[in-house]
């Protein structure tokens, strides 16, 4: 039998029709249209969300709520992992190291409230995804810890503890976590490079393409929002950059960060790529105040790359069918879900209407 | 039950436009109409026509009403159902009145929910101390014992911000906090003038005290916690008749208004038109009479004035045969006016259970499991589908009791041979070889026979109900000539012969009765008619036909593929009855094969039993899930191949358990 046949045959028609669930699913029209939290969350039962849902009687939290679809999410790709053959697994592993990721960063800033703005954080360390994901970390101890020291100590013997060692407890008090978590991100882009290099044959094809278009997404967005937006300085972005994809590399980028951060041609820059959303953004930049339109065009050229970029595990479904391909795609739905019914939920929460709600997510 | 579909008649009716309101609602609890347009009328006639846009804004009602089923799951409430709509709870309402109903209810529960959220994130505070207490962290932990100066209940609202105990006993107060906090803490502390008792027996003392404390914390943080819970549901239950008023109200106005939506109307009248079994025309009159105060105008159409393809179709059959309904309707709906596929479906889908799947314990075992899910069904109405899904807890019973009798026609219980004589042959004693002389099937082979013949009656009972539907549409020329015709049931029953006595001589020598080459010659000339005689008859009857000379190639094209496919097609399905032997056989052989595995661990052993008790699960849940999805796969396609004609339209009057959207 063909080995990637082999492999995929299975586990890849299982998450197809997962896909189609979420695609097709009403979930997120029945939260907007929902009456209020406690509708909202009697929605999720329908949706096999059931223990989420249970999360909310039993506590009436949301981020209780949001912790349990956490949970739910890491046992599917954790059953995900333990039915695909052994080098694929890596990417999965990968992906997992992400939400693996996101949670050390609530961690940490956790402590940075703690220990630097001297906050009470009480409950919050209750919301932390707590047991192994993929590391040994010791997230406890993050959250607990008297010095930077302690907090490297948590992280030993992990990837996380060279990037960690490569800051100080004086250096976070004076800039805050900006940077420490933009390291880690860029270590975790790391790792999926890495990953990515360890395929073969086709699998190594797709999910490289569908990575280093992933970082392009991301480069532009963190050029157009810091380097327009905020206006960055340039050299501290060109630091930020994933130093993976066609975006960092391209001398149109270098020229941008290197002009005056005042006179940054966004559209310029947008154009080298996506002429049509330089057009958007063009148009949107006719109305007199400056600032509002800013805002918006940021808000556009995020949209239209959010857009893109499930377009890209779109394309993944519509590909070869015994790739990881399928797998990346799942991985692209069940987190955009995820992050839907969150969001909704905190609308929801916060008395935003279903109108506004379209238009935020 | 009706062997045939049953009877429909078309009504239009006119009434007055002030009592169209209460001629809804009689047709609404009558539920026989499926409407249709009112279509025929000259242009002129349908220009005076006009449609009024619905009262109600249909999706407004339909999330009004999937509001109030998830506040009643909230509730922990079964979800309201149409068994409690009734046409005299129907009452005016503004949609905004419900909606604002429904927010104030929704605002109080949130409200509730933030409460039994602060309790949780207490509960959470208190329970990461006792955590790290109890995981032997004690380095996160900072307890002070010693007295104060000043309230206490004022250095606890102090502390409160940090999750901090505080608690005294016999004018020692002692506090427990996080580490991480003690910057603040001691800050509380001091301006509280703490002083820290330096005796180690009032320090043990202290220390137990808050632990204590923060052990009733807990306590108490979660009941009120769980008291909350239920108050939410509480208030949901108080409003709970309001809220089924309501959802009752909503469905029953979705439901008129999807009765209006084929309304015509005039300047004073109201037209509307429909199909009714014909034998409760009577009653639809009577109802429309009686709610129009007899200014109505009633007219019939009767089934020989409209195309036959536009007349619904309703089969009727006992409710003990609703499985069966469920299996023709996931096929298709069969022609107008044609044999109710639903008794047939009955008989050859459970017979051929039987045959591949014939044990007395096994099949009681899936009837218990059936009975005992469906009882969950009906005791949770609410429950999702489980493996087993809702709709198919019927089916499996009923397969569970065909294979029980299975099980004493052919002597098998629990894989073993059974200790009395079965009613027809023992399949275990074929199987191993050892059969019982004198009976008549003392082989495999015989066996295979059984399922060929069994294979030939379901094919001709398909191709004898083919013909009835055909000789009832007036297809004559189809019914002689085509391949599932009188035709292809010849050369089919020839084929049978011809096969049964080449086996008779030991596979050496087909048969040479004289009449078998003219009845294969006739019945191959009858299926070249066939499209000639339908041209002819179109061109009779005025209706389009193509060129004579395009028409022709493709007649002999046709022919070809249709000889070939008589052939294949019909030497296909019959061995595809193979398999109906082949599940017999496996399964006794399989379960042969764990009756030796338990003999290895000796006799009578623990092991032994539990291998049996694998092995019996393995073939209940593998055999019998391809037992009975073979069953189906061989009525709908050796069965239903033969007379199905998919071309009907479901009958669908609106009524009052119409299918929710």
């Amino acid at each position: 039998m063909n080995n990637s046949l082999g492999n995929y045959e299975y586990i890849n028609a299982k998450l197809k029709a997962r896909i189609g669930n979420i695609r097709e699913s009403k979930l997120e029209e029945e939260l907007m249209k929902a009456g209020g939290v406690v509708e909202a969350v009697g929605a999720l039962r329908e949706h096999g969300f059931e223990e989420a849902a249970v999360a909310y009687d039993k506590t009436g939290d949301m981020q209780m709520v949001e912790l349990s679809l956490l949970k739910q999410m890491v046992q599917d790709y954790k059953s995900i992992q333990s039915q695909i053959s052994s080098m694929p697994k890596s990417i999965v592993e990968v992906t997992l190291t992400k939400i693996e990721l996101d949670n050390v960063k609530s961690a940490l800033r956790l402590w940075y409230s703690s220990a630097v703005h001297h906050r009470a954080i009480t409950y919050r360390t209750s919301y932390l995804l707590n047991g192994k994901l993929v590391n040994n970390i010791h997230l406890m101890g993050i959250v607990n810890a008297l010095s930077f020291d302690q907090i490297i100590e948590a992280v030993a013997n992990t990837w996380y503890e060279p990037i960690m060692r490569m800051y100080s407890f004086s250096q976070i008090e004076d800039n805050g976590l900006f940077d420490l978590e933009s390291s880690l991100d860029r270590g975790w882009y790391q790792l999926m490079n890495q990953a990515n290099a360890r395929l073969k044959g086709e699998d190594k094809t797709v999910a490289t393409q569908m990575f280093k278009t992933e970082v392009d997404l991301k480069n532009l967005l963190m050029l157009i929002r810091y380097g327009w937006f905020h206006q960055m300085d340039g050299e501290k972005l060109q630091g930020l950059l994933y130093p993976y994809g066609s975006v960092y590399r391209n001398s149109k980028v270098k020229d941008y960060l290197n002009e005056d951060k005042k006179k940054r041609n966004a559209e310029a820059l947008l154009h080298t790529w996506y002429p049509e959303l330089s057009q958007m953004v063009k148009e949107k930049g006719i109305v007199n105040d400056k600032l509002v339109p800013m805002i918006e065009q940021t808000r556009m050229v995020e949209h239209f790359l959010v857009e893109k970029r499930r377009g890209l595990a779109l394309k993944g479904l519509s590909g070869n069918p015994f790739t990881i391909g399928i797998a990346l795609a799942y991985f692209y739905f069940k987190e955009a879900q995820y992050n839907m019914i969150c969001g909704l939920l905190g609308a929801k929460y916060y008395g935003i209407d279903s109108a506004e709600n379209k238009g935020m997510f | 039950m009706s062997l045939f579909t049953e009877d429909m008649r078309m009504i239009t009716a006119v009434v007055l436009e002030e009592s169209s309101d209460e001629v809804i609602k009689a047709l609404l609890q009558l539920g026989a109409l499926d409407f249709v347009r009112i279509t025929g009328l000259s242009a002129d006639q349908m220009a005076k026509l006009s449609h009024k846009n619905p009262n109600m804004n249909k999706t407004g009602i339909i999330d009004m009403r999937h509001r109030i089923d998830t506040l009643f799951r909230q509730g922990g409430l079964s979800k309201p159902n149409s068994d409690l709509l009734d046409v005299k709870m129907m009452t005016r309402f503004e949609l905004k009145d419900y909606r604002a109903f429904l927010d104030k209810l929704s605002r109080t529960l949130s409200s509730l929910k933030d409460q039994q959220k602060s309790f949780s994130q207490l509960e959470q505070s208190y329970k990461e101390i006792h955590h790290y207490l109890d995981e032997g962290h004690s380095e996160y932990i900072e307890i002070h014992v010693g007295k104060i100066q000043g309230s206490i209940d004022n250095l606890r609202k102090r502390l409160n911000e940090y999750s901090a105990l505080v608690a005294e006993n016999n004018g020692i107060v002692s506090t427990m906090s996080l580490r991480r906090d003690s910057e603040n803490i001691n800050k509380a502390l001091d301006a509280f003038s703490w002083t820290e008792s330096e005796e180690s027996e009032i320090q043990k003392i202290g220390s137990d005290t808050v632990k204590e404390f923060l052990d009733a914390q807990i306590v108490e943080a979660e009941e009120r916690k769980a008291e909350l819970e239920k108050q939410v549901s509480a208030k949901i239950n108080e409003q709970q008749k309001s809220l089924l008023e309501m959802w009752c109200n909503l469905r029953l106005h979705e439901l008129s208004d999807q009765i209006r939506s084929y309304f015509s109307y005039t300047k004073n009248t109201t037209l509307f038109s429909g199909w009714v079994p014909a034998k409760l025309s009577e009653a639809v009159e009577a109802a429309i009479y009686e709610a129009s105060n007899g200014m109505c105008v009633i007219d019939w159409t009767e089934i020989n004035e409209a195309p036959p393809e536009t007349i619904p179709v309703s089969m009727k059959s006992p409710r003990v045969l609703s499985p069966f309904a469920e299996l023709v309707k996931n096929y298709g709906t069969p022609a107008y006016g044609s044999v109710n596929p639903i008794p047939f479906v009955a008989v050859a889908y459970l017979t051929m259970f039987l045959l591949m799947f014939a044990d007395i314990g096994q099949g009681i075992v899936i009837f218990l499991i059936a009975f005992l899910v469906e009882r969950g069904y009906k005791k949770n109405p609410d429950k999702k589908d489980g493996i087993i899904p809702r709709s198919a807890t019927r089916l499996i019973e009923y397969i569970g009791i065909v294979a029980a009798l299975g099980g004493i026609v052919f002597g098998s219980n629990f894989g073993y041979p059974t200790p009395f004589r079965p009613l027809w042959f023992s399949f275990h004693n074929v199987v191993e070889g050892t059969p019982v002389p004198g009976t008549p099937v003392q082989n495999v082979y015989d066996i295979l026979k059984i399922s060929v013949i069994y294979g030939i009656v379901v094919i001709f009972v398909g191709l004898l109900i083919n013909w009835v539907n055909l000789v009832r549409r007036k297809e004559f020329i189809t019914m002689i000539f085509d391949r599932q015709g009188l035709c292809g049931g010849a050369m089919y029953a020839t084929g049978i012969y011809m096969g049964f006595q080449y086996t008779a001589t030991g596979f050496k020598s087909l048969p040479s009765d004289p009449w078998i080459t003219p009845v294969l010659l006739i019945g191959a000339f009858g299926l070249l008619l066939k499209e000639p005689l339908l041209y002819i008859q179109k061109k009779r009857n005025g209706r389009e036909v193509p060129k004579l000379g395009s028409f022709i190639g493709s007649v002999i094209m046709d022919w070809v593929l249709e000889l070939l496919e008589t052939f294949t097609g019909y030497l296909s399905n019959t061995l595809s009855f193979f398999r109906v032997a082949g599940y017999g056989i496996a399964h006794v052989s399989l379960m042969a094969a764990f009756e030796v595995l338990a003999e290895m661990p000796g006799e009578h052993t623990v092991w032994g039993i539990l291998i049996l008790v694998f092995g019996n699960v393995l073939v209940i849940a593998l055999e019998g899930l391809s037992s009975g999805i073979q069953a189906l796969r061989l009525n709908y396609y050796e069965f239903f191949t033969k007379f199905f004609n998919g071309t009907g339209i479901a009958y669908s009057p609106v009524s009052l358990h119409s299918k929710d959207q």
